[in-house]
């Protein structure tokens, strides 16, 4: 036997909310019984319209990545300065462990590029990007 | 021992944020009525979130508990800006210049509910959630969402039709 519809069950169907076996028991109760169609179709009306006006307000908040991303960036920050000690480290070990001539060139040049990636890397972070400071109008 | 609690890195929070800023704009803005308070808002709250990060437990609905620090932030805003309720009143009406928009009308409509109602709607159609995550935003079982949001709906059609009657008069 179906449970009988209770009334805030139309809303859920409307929204998609109710669940696969119990929207098909709705639908067909509504379906059956006028007045459960007129405030089907009253309500679904209302939502649309509702749902349009707003989404009018919709607008791109500038302020917020302006504030957030110093500190979002902090993560990449980290890793950057782990980067750079390293390079450093890498040049100083060759000086103090003697090493022979290639192995210490090795360590030299990878240390060399560890710090231009690092550099290639900050300055790419530094420049605008194209949508900073945008604000769509609503 | 336990389960393992995964937290929120702030990259993968940022990312989250970013796909839902209109709709939290849209929220602020039904609430506050300008843009510019609106945008302090959204990033109040943004920095909040951040430094909540390690409360938010990944199993609840990010969207539903990230609202629930923008609606803390709305209020906050309009606690603070009521000794000039004259200025608010002016700003209001100077972003109501020309045309009042369509959401204008909505925003005024909530406003004339019962402040339980007014919050699901607004949450439900500035903010776009679901009913799981208006669950989690208002802290109440997804099954109380599903009847105050009929009811609420039902009351706000009455209330639009209501000024509807009034304007034809």
């Amino acid at each position: 036997m179906i449970r009988p519809v209770d009334d805030f069950e139309i809303s859920a169907l409307i929204d998609g909310e109710l669940e696969p076996v119990r929207a098909a028991e709705v639908r067909a109760a509504i379906e059956q019984n006028p007045g459960l169609r007129d405030q089907f179709l009253h309500l679904t009306e209302a939502h649309q319209a509702w749902t349009q006006a707003a989404r009018s307000a919709d607008f791109v908040p500038r302020a917020a990545w302006d504030a957030l991303s110093p500190r979002l960036s902090c993560t990449y920050g980290w890793v950057t300065a782990a980067l750079a000690l390293l390079a450093v480290v890498a040049r100083i070990v060759p000086k103090v462990v003697s090493l022979d001539l290639a192995a210490a060139m090795l360590i030299h040049g990878l240390a060399l590029a560890g710090v231009m990636v690092v550099v290639v890397w900050i300055s790419g972070r530094a420049l605008p990007t194209k949508d900073s400071g945008a604000v769509t109008s609503a | 021992m336990g389960p393992v609690r995964h937290t929120l890195t702030p990259s993968a929070y940022g990312r989250l944020l970013e796909g839902m800023l209109e709709q939290a704009a849209a929220y602020a803005l039904s609430i506050l009525r300008n843009r510019h308070d609106a945008e302090d808002a959204v990033q109040q709250a943004a920095l909040r979130g951040l430094e909540r990060i390690a409360q938010y437990d990944p199993r609840w609905p990010f969207r539903g508990w990230w609202f629930a620090l923008l609606r803390n932030c709305c209020i906050d805003l309009v606690r603070s800006r009521r000794p000039c309720a004259s200025l608010a009143t002016a700003e209001h009406h100077a972003d109501r210049h020309g045309n009042p928009t369509e959401w204008q009308d909505l925003a005024e409509a909530l406003d004339g509910l019962e402040p339980q109602q007014s919050e699901i709607l607004r949450l439900k159609y500035f903010g776009g959630l679901s009913y799981d995550e208006l669950a989690q935003a208002l802290d109440i079982p997804k099954g109380t969402v599903m009847s105050r949001l009929h009811y609420a709906r039902k009351a706000l059609s009455s209330q639009m039709k209501e000024s509807e009657h009034d304007q034809t008069r």
